[in-house]
């Protein structure tokens, strides 16, 4: 670590979720790790991992008025919108796929053929670039 | 376990808790980065596509993809005080801290791999045989949770 100009630099690390605290959720078939909060201590970027054959008992939705983008990092999330869980509905988004779900639509998640990483990344509604919300407001005038 | 941390699981518990509709509920949809606004970043080697910002209109995720074999002219680093994340969602990112950009201290991360870069490190980032999506997010060094710094 150097010093410069009152400021500390550090070495780009990467970084080792193994070490940081974490949460089992979906009735322990996963885990989820806090890697950031905003300035009301609320997480505002969240990584899970759901074991291999994890399965939502229940649809659920979130209701704090934050949008969230969801990014698949590893392996492959199988996900759908509705109240009821039905697995023929749930689509399958490989790493790469990046979701927008919207604070209190239900919706459950699960994994079928392997482990499945993703990032939750909560932003408040007016935070959103212009395109994306357009892009928001689009699929649901199509839905 | 520090304040910041049972803070922070704490709230994870509303973050992913379950409720009844707050509002009219909108459906989820698979965002299409190639119908966004980017701008041309390293030499127009690359675009950025900003998905949302601060409530001081910083960005606060931005997406970078860059085709193979994508070169940095020189190193660089940013000095708003902030920390980045960097998510490698597609391909394999080449990177290294320094001043000077030399391929043979360039490391290779794989796709899901995980940087923390810190305001004012200077780095450079670059592809090989294959093109890259990088998800870079924002934070104030105190909004990390532990240990995300060593």
């Amino acid at each position: 670590m150097t010093t410069a100009k009152n400021q500390t630099y550090q070495p780009t690390t990467t970084l080792d979720i193994s070490a940081m605290p974490n949460n089992l959720i979906f009735e322990d078939q996963g885990i989820a790790t806090p890697l950031a909060i905003n300035e009301n201590n609320q997480p505002i970027i969240v990584m899970l991992t759901l074991k291999a054959g994890s399965k939502a008992n229940n649809a659920h939705a979130t209701s704090d008025g934050r949008v969230r983008f969801l990014t698949v990092v590893k392996g492959t999330l199988y996900y759908a919108d509705g109240n009821e869980v039905d697995p023929a509905k749930e689509i399958a988004y490989p790493a790469g796929s990046t979701l927008l779900i919207a604070s209190g639509t239900n919706h459950w998640v699960a994994s079928h053929d392997g482990d499945v990483t993703f990032i939750l990344t909560a932003v408040e509604n007016e935070n959103l670039a212009p395109y994306v919300t357009a892009q928001q407001n689009a699929a649901q005038n199509n839905s | 376990m520090s304040i910041l941390n049972k803070l922070a699981l704490a709230g994870m518990a509303i973050f992913l808790t379950t409720s009844t509709a707050f509002a009219e509920p909108r459906p989820t949809s698979l965002l299409d980065l190639s119908t966004l606004a980017s701008s041309p970043v390293f030499n127009d080697q690359g675009t950025a596509t900003p998905l949302a910002f601060t409530d001081d209109k910083k960005s606060a995720v931005v997406v970078i993809q860059l085709p193979p074999h994508s070169k940095a002219a020189g190193a660089h680093a940013t000095s708003d005080g902030r920390v980045r994340y960097a998510f490698v969602l597609a391909g394999t990112l080449y990177f290294a801290d320094g001043d000077e950009v030399d391929e043979s201290k360039e490391k290779a991360y794989p796709t899901g791999s995980i940087l923390v870069i810190t305001s004012g490190t200077k780095h450079w980032v670059a592809t090989r045989e294959e093109g890259l999506t990088l998800m870079l997010t924002a934070h104030a060094p105190e909004n990390l949770a532990a240990n995300a710094l060593k």
